[in-house]
Formats: C-alpha cells, structure tokens, sequence
C-alpha cells in the first residue's frame, strides 16, 4: 500500500472512529497512562491499515484493533517515561478532558472510574456494550458464544451498579 | 444511575474526542513517525557505511599480508557481530510498518497468539543461551590451539580467552534477564487474562 493512502485512511479513520478509541483509552488507562495507551492504538491502526481488506465494516476492524491493543497493552515504566518525553503532543487534559465541571462530567469520571475496576475482558464487553453493539458483534469481537456474552453482561452490569453504589455512598 | 441514564451520558458529547483533538492526534502521530523514521534510516546508513569501511580495512590488511593469522581469525567473529546486529536493526526497520499477526483477530483468539508468540520467543532465547554456553568450551580450545600451534602469544591467547568469556557471559546474562524481567511476567498475565474468557 502507498504511503499516502495509507495516511489518508488513517486521518479518515480517526475522524471518523475517534470516539471509539477516546472510550477505550479512558475506560482502560488511568489519567497518567492514556497516553500511553492512546500512542499503542494508533500505532496499532497505522500498522493495520496495510491488512484492511474491506471485507468488514471499518468499524468493526477498528473495533477489534482498539480493543486488542488495550488488552495486549502493558506500561512499562521505562516505556512510559521515554514515550512521555517523546508524545508530549498527545498529552489529554487531564480531568478536563470531558469539558465542563457539572453533574453529568463527574457522573462520566464515575462511570470510568468504576469500568477501571473491572477485569480487562470486562471493560471490554461493557464498553463495547455501552457503545451499542449487538450480543452478535460482541461475541465475534471476543471470540466466545453469544450466550456467553449475556451472562458475562448480566454479571458485569450486576458488579458495575454495585460500584458505582458504592462510589454514591462514600 | 439507571439505563437510561447511562447511555445518555455515554452519548452525550462529552464522551467524544471533538475535531480539534482528532486532528491534533492525527497531525502529530504522523509528523512523530515520519521524523522518527528518518532518524532510523540516517543511522541505519552512517552504521552500515561505518561497517563497511571496517570490514574493507581489515580484508585489505589480510591480502597485504599485515595482519597476524591470529588476528585474522579473531577478526571474523569480531566483525560479524556488529554486522549481525546491523542486518537485524535493518530487518526491523523494514517490517516496522507491517501489522502484528494477531492485529485483527477475536481477541480470545489474539490473546492466544500472543501467548503462543511468547512461549516461542522463550524457547528461542534459551536455545541461544544453550549455544553461548557450547560456544565456550569451543572457542576456549580453539584459542589454546592457536596458541599451541605458535600463532598467538600467551599474553594474546589470554586477552582474547577473557574477551570471549565476557561477552558470552553477558550475553546470556542480558538473555536471562529478558526472560526472567519480560517474558515470563508476560506469559503469566497474558495467561491470565486467557482464562479469563473460559
């Protein structure tokens, strides 16, 4: 593949897929990991894109690339430290990066807060969930039954209420 | 918080990047890249212009009958290290944009290539931890061959006894460390997070 078409679809791909991968980098790295894990994921899809081959939906590849590169992804601390020197570009703002300070960003920093605790399949089932994929998609993302993922759903959302309970009360 | 709730405020923009950050993103992975590739190839090319200068030094100095025989032949080994790791630097360099096998796979499946790729990488690295050590006594009675056979002196023959051992021990020890410090606290999370899917 030219470079120049595989910048092009990869500029498409983060205008277009940039949700996805903002969700998945809060839902998985803490405030001084993210980004960490934001350069793992487009260096990820940067490498990908050659093996593109259209047959499914882009979402769907972006998806699963997002997704494996978090569960794959692992901080180093010698890593980190060099890569933070070297993206200071990509730096997030910090708790400022869901803009505003009212109810429903503290509800938001909640929500994360609360995924961060759960296994990392499970942040990724529930994030995936949240997103609004059908149990059909979730379970060829994660290679397992679609009743599977009805239970495993069922359980995260039982285990994910009661930490976000707890969080209320404290 | 109840359903309801929560869509709407995984919906609500305030759970998206915005333009102005994606381009951010984007403009600045692209510019990192591209500088840090043509870093890697200007030292690929200062390297491998430095070998080969070396390399064409030391064979003229073999035709014009300057160098020792004992010297020639430490010479090989000590020139094709550095070349080795060059034409690996240089491998690396060249599939540096290709994708990871497991890039688009369910992630159960992924995650099990990735244990997979693990338990190979061990297995290579303790098959040239087993060759440093037979390289030792090899390279010990090849050295106290040369020495027999009046090629090198007993002061050479102890220099390059104790080079050799030093850097064979170091690398198995570099070896040992990459296994002990990276790959086994992988293999241990990669396998956890395997059986967390059963």
């Amino acid at each position: 593949m030219e470079h120049a078409e595989q910048h092009r679809q990869f500029e498409e791909w983060i205008e277009r897929h940039g949700a996805i991968i903002f969700r998945v980098v809060h839902g998985f790295a803490e405030r001084d990991e993210r980004d960490d894990l934001l350069q793992e994921i487009l260096l990820s899809i940067w490498k990908a894109i050659p093996s593109y081959r259209g047959e499914a939906k882009s979402i769907t590849f972006v998806y699963r690339i997002c997704h494996n590169a978090a569960l794959l992804w692992r901080r180093s601390q010698f890593n980190y430290r060099r890569r933070l020197e070297r993206f200071q570009w990509l730096r997030e703002p910090d708790e400022a990066s869901f803009g505003g300070t009212d109810h429903q960003e503290e509800q938001l920093k909640s929500l994360y807060a609360a995924i961060r605790q759960l296994s990392p399949p499970d942040r990724s089932l529930i994030l995936l969930s949240l997103d609004g994929l059908s149990y059909r998609e979730m379970a060829e993302l994660h290679g397992i039954s679609e009743s599977n993922v009805g239970a495993k759903l069922h359980r995260i959302k039982r285990q994910l209420t009661q930490i976000l309970r707890n969080h209320d009360h404290e | 918080m109840n359903d309801d709730d929560l869509q709407q405020i995984w919906k609500s923009p305030r759970n998206e990047p915005g333009e102005q950050r994606q381009r951010q993103w984007t403009r600045g992975f692209i510019r990192k890249l591209q500088r840090a590739r043509r870093l890697q190839a200007l030292w690929l090319v200062w390297t491998f212009a430095a070998l080969t200068g070396i390399s064409l030094l030391v064979l003229l100095q073999v035709f014009l009958g300057k160098l020792t025989p004992g010297l020639a032949v430490v010479m090989g080994p000590l020139l094709a290290t550095p070349w080795a790791f060059g034409i690996h630097f240089l491998r690396r360099f060249r599939s540096k944009d290709s994708p990871k096998p497991h890039t688009d796979l369910p992630l159960v499946d992924a995650l099990n290539v990735a244990l997979r790729a693990n338990h190979a990488a061990q297995a290579r690295l303790r098959t040239i931890r087993l060759l440093l050590c037979a390289m030792l006594p090899i390279l010990t009675g090849a050295i106290w061959q040369l020495h027999v056979a009046g090629k090198v002196s007993g002061r050479e023959a102890r220099s390059m006894a104790v080079f050799f051992i030093a850097a064979l021990t170091i690398s198995g020890a570099v070896i040992t460390l990459r296994i002990l410090l990276g790959l086994k606290p992988q293999e241990k999370r990669l396998g956890s997070l395997v059986r967390s899917f059963e």
